[in-house]
């Protein structure tokens, strides 16, 4: 678990907390508000019975789709960009689908890993902004 | 300067021709014929006249006596303002006439007669045919000086460069381009293009079935033969493949399959079986065999509309079902007549949608462009569009474009022949679509605008009646009738398929000992060369849409106005006169297209060469022997128009 998040919290922090200035509205809702819209999308994928390698791969597309629109761009900047945070989003899906593979779809569980997810990024995006 | 001296001895050529052609035609005419006007007697009958060829001297007068045998023609001849109906059982004079323009010109049906009407016509050589003498010249010339000139690799001059070697990126031109870009991205834009044009599919579909029997007067055979016929030839070669983007056969499969109109990917399962297709099936045969076989029903196909509203409501029910069994667009790729003569022309196009930096898909990991992702479908042609070097296969859905989050694949306008320049892979299926596509050119010339009744009462199985679904009994041939239906769908089948493809290896087989090539196999540079027929093909086909359109126009805008052709008038049209537009001319704008099309074959067949063998000394000699050919064939086009 560690693992993924850490690859998602490098690619956020360097892709995505990174760019909004002080003066802006940086909640710590928007911020993680991407994760959070990927994982509605992985539970509603893994609800209809999907193909997991196909809704996983969608929901790296899912984040970096997310990514942009809270950033206000409709274009990543460079494939770098484009790849880290496909990558990780493709990786938290994964897990978060097998967790519900597990638990059979059981939602409260389901939200309790999401909720420690969560959690962890909020941390590391407010030590981010510390920094 | 060596250079420049070559561009001017071209462009003198090309100069001294045309002014050959103007002064040839109108200084140098004989003397009149002495005497009283000649009469010729002339027999119509449904659909022909007799004689089919009749020659006159430049000068003389004529008066033609005209009867029918069975019931009312008209009479008109190119340029002339004759419109005379000839009652059966009478004999009508017209004239005297005088010719003063030496050349081909045509008679044709002028009242309405039959479903074969619209090509209903003969013949008239006003002699001596100097026009037809001086294009066949011409055309020697421009096939001889397109050869001499690729003797050496040459640097173009500015102004060729601009004209035959840009490459424009459409989505960055100022202003236009970030428009264009917004409303190619827009996820409803395929469903606003396609909406009117489901619209008109339905009347199509409708007038076909119940509307009025006679092809001319019925909107699915005047607006789709005609106009849409004619429209998609030039289609393609400015806007690729457009129609595919609008095409309604395949909506309603996809729509289901998709389990909706516009939108993109939301967790929701297809509506589809989502079976692999068959790999043995993973070429165009089926729809290059397809195109072929509705091309043998050809003078059934676009004068009754019964007939077109069942092939119409077969795709469409094809396409269903293929894609509740497939999913992806398997129809339009491997089933679609139209869509696989569209796509092998498209690589001549104008126009394509490319990535703009290739590195960048390739290092990209995602690529939404395949796999699909929130803002577009993965390419339902299931291509790489990052990858795509080549038309054939893009349907220009859009998808790709919208999906990309790199803003990597943009829509380009560049010279014709790019894709060629680019062409790695050769694959038979394309080879013959060529062929075929190449021999069915010349063959809808002389079926429809030919003087020749025999070609046309053949494919016609001899029927006389139009029809609708009320009617369509009066369909059954005679026995006589599909014996020699059968024989023209063997002498155009031999020749599609076998005769000129035989031609075309042996010319290619002869290039490559002219060569000295032994890298090659004889298959691998015979397929290699027949891509030099996508762009020749395709002028060829544009020269004979604008005859279609030239003559016929009169009948789609009637048709606009009453569908059913019940006698509606709808948007004022509905009474149009039947009036053909500068169809005197129409071989001489339809000859320079020929000589475009035979110049584009020619350095096509050069840039094939260099591919080839890697040499230019090799290339020359392989379109040297490659370019007699297309300058044989463009001599029998040009015949056809002109002789």
């Amino acid at each position: 678990m560690d693992s993924f998040i850490s690859k998602l919290q490098t690619a956020l922090r360097k892709h995505y907390w990174n760019r909004f200035p002080n003066t802006e509205d940086n909640s710590s809702h928007r911020k993680i508000r991407p994760v959070e819209d990927m994982f509605e999308y992985v539970f509603k994928a893994w609800n209809a019975k999907l193909d997991r390698k196909t809704e996983c791969a969608l929901a790296g597309s899912k984040l970096l789709d997310s990514v942009l629109d809270n950033t206000g761009r409709r274009f990543a900047s460079n494939v770098e960009e484009a790849n880290d945070l496909y990558l990780a989003g493709m990786d938290a899906a994964s897990f978060l689908w097998d967790e519900l593979d597990e638990t059979r779809g059981n939602q409260s569980s389901f939200q309790i890993k999401v909720n420690e997810i969560i959690t962890a990024l909020q941390k590391e995006s407010a030590l981010g902004k510390e920094e | 300067m060596r250079n420049l001296k070559w561009h001017i001895v071209a462009v003198t050529i090309i100069a001294l021709s045309l002014a050959g052609i103007y002064f040839s035609t109108h200084l140098f005419i004989p003397t009149s014929a002495q005497g009283a006007p000649r009469i010729i007697d002339v027999e119509t009958k449904q659909f022909a006249f007799t004689p089919e060829t009749i020659h006159i001297t430049t000068g003389e007068e004529v008066i033609f006596r005209v009867t029918s045998t069975d019931i009312t023609h008209g009479f008109y001849i190119d340029g002339f303002n004759i419109f005379t109906d000839v009652p059966p059982g009478e004999t009508v004079e017209i004239g005297p006439v005088k010719f003063n323009d030496p050349g081909k010109i045509k008679i044709r049906c002028a009242t309405l007669c039959g479903p074969l009407h619209p090509f209903m016509v003969a013949d008239i050589v006003v002699e001596p045919n100097t026009p037809y003498y001086l294009f066949f010249a011409a055309t020697i010339v421009v096939g001889i000086g397109s050869i001499v000139y690729l003797n050496k690799p040459r640097q173009s001059p500015a102004l060729l460069k601009r004209l035959f070697d840009f490459e424009i990126d459409l989505l960055k031109i100022k202003k236009i381009g970030p428009l264009l870009k917004r409303v190619l991205q827009w996820r409803g834009i395929h469903f606003a293009l396609l909406l009117p044009n489901l619209l008109i599919f339905v009347i199509v579909l409708a007038s076909g079935f119940f509307g009025n029997p006679m092809g001319a007067l019925n909107f699915s055979i005047a607006v789709v033969w005609i106009l849409w016929f004619a429209a998609v030839e030039f289609m393609i070669l400015f806007a690729s493949r457009f129609w595919c983007t609008v095409c309604p056969l395949p909506a309603f499969g996809e729509w289901l399959a998709r389990r909706r109109l516009a939108a993109v990917h939301e967790p929701k399962k297809w509506f589809s079986l989502k079976k692999v297709w068959p790999k043995s099936l993973d070429n165009i045969w089926i729809a290059a065999l397809g195109f072929l076989g509705i091309s043998l029903i050809i003078p059934w196909l676009v004068t009754r509309p019964v007939v077109s509203g069942l092939l119409f409501i077969t795709l469409i029910v094809a396409a269903l079902v293929l894609h509740l069994i497939y999913t992806e667009r398997h129809f339009c790729l491997h089933v679609c007549p139209a869509s696989a003569y569209i796509g092998y022309h498209a690589s001549a196009s104008l126009l394509a949608v490319r990535s703009r930096d290739k590195s960048i898909c390739d290092k990209h990991i995602a690529k939404e462009c395949v796999r699909g992702g929130p803002k577009g479908y993965g390419c339902p042609w299931k291509r790489y569009p990052g990858g795509l070097d080549w038309n054939n296969y893009c349907g220009q859905c859009f998808e790709c474009l919208k999906a990309c989050p790199l803003d990597n694949m943009t829509l380009k306008y560049r010279a014709v022949d790019k894709d060629i320049q680019a062409k790695t892979h050769t694959k038979t299926d394309e080879a013959w679509m060529g062929f075929i596509r190449f021999t069915l050119a010349v063959f809808y010339e002389l079926v429809f605008f030919g003087p020749y009744f025999w070609i046309k009462d053949w494919g016609n199985m001899g029927i006389t009646m139009g029809a609708n679904l009320l009617s369509i009994n009066l369909l059954t041939p005679t026995l006589q009738g599909f014996r020699n239906w059968l024989g023209w769908a063997v002498i155009v089948s031999s020749v599609a398929l076998i005769i000129f493809p035989a031609v075309f290896f042996v010319f290619s087989w002869l290039a490559k000992r002219a060569a000295k090539d032994k890298e090659n196999t004889s298959k691998n540079v015979f397929l290699a060369y027949s891509y030099s027929l996508a762009p020749y093909g395709l002028l060829l086909w544009i020269a004979f849409a604008i005859t279609l359109v030239a003559v016929n126009w009169a009948y789609p805008m009637r048709a606009f106005s009453d569908p059913f052709g019940w006698g509606w008038n709808l948007l004022g049209t509905g009474n149009l006169a039947w009036r053909p537009f500068m169809s005197n001319y129409i071989p001489l704008i339809q000859a320079p297209i020929v000589f475009v099309g035979l110049v584009l074959a020619i350095t096509s067949t050069h840039r094939i060469g260099l591919n080839l063998f890697k040499d230019q000394k090799k290339a020359f000699r392989g379109t040297a022997v490659m370019g007699a050919l297309h300058t044989l064939m463009a001599i029998i086009f040009i015949t056809l128009l002109m002789g």
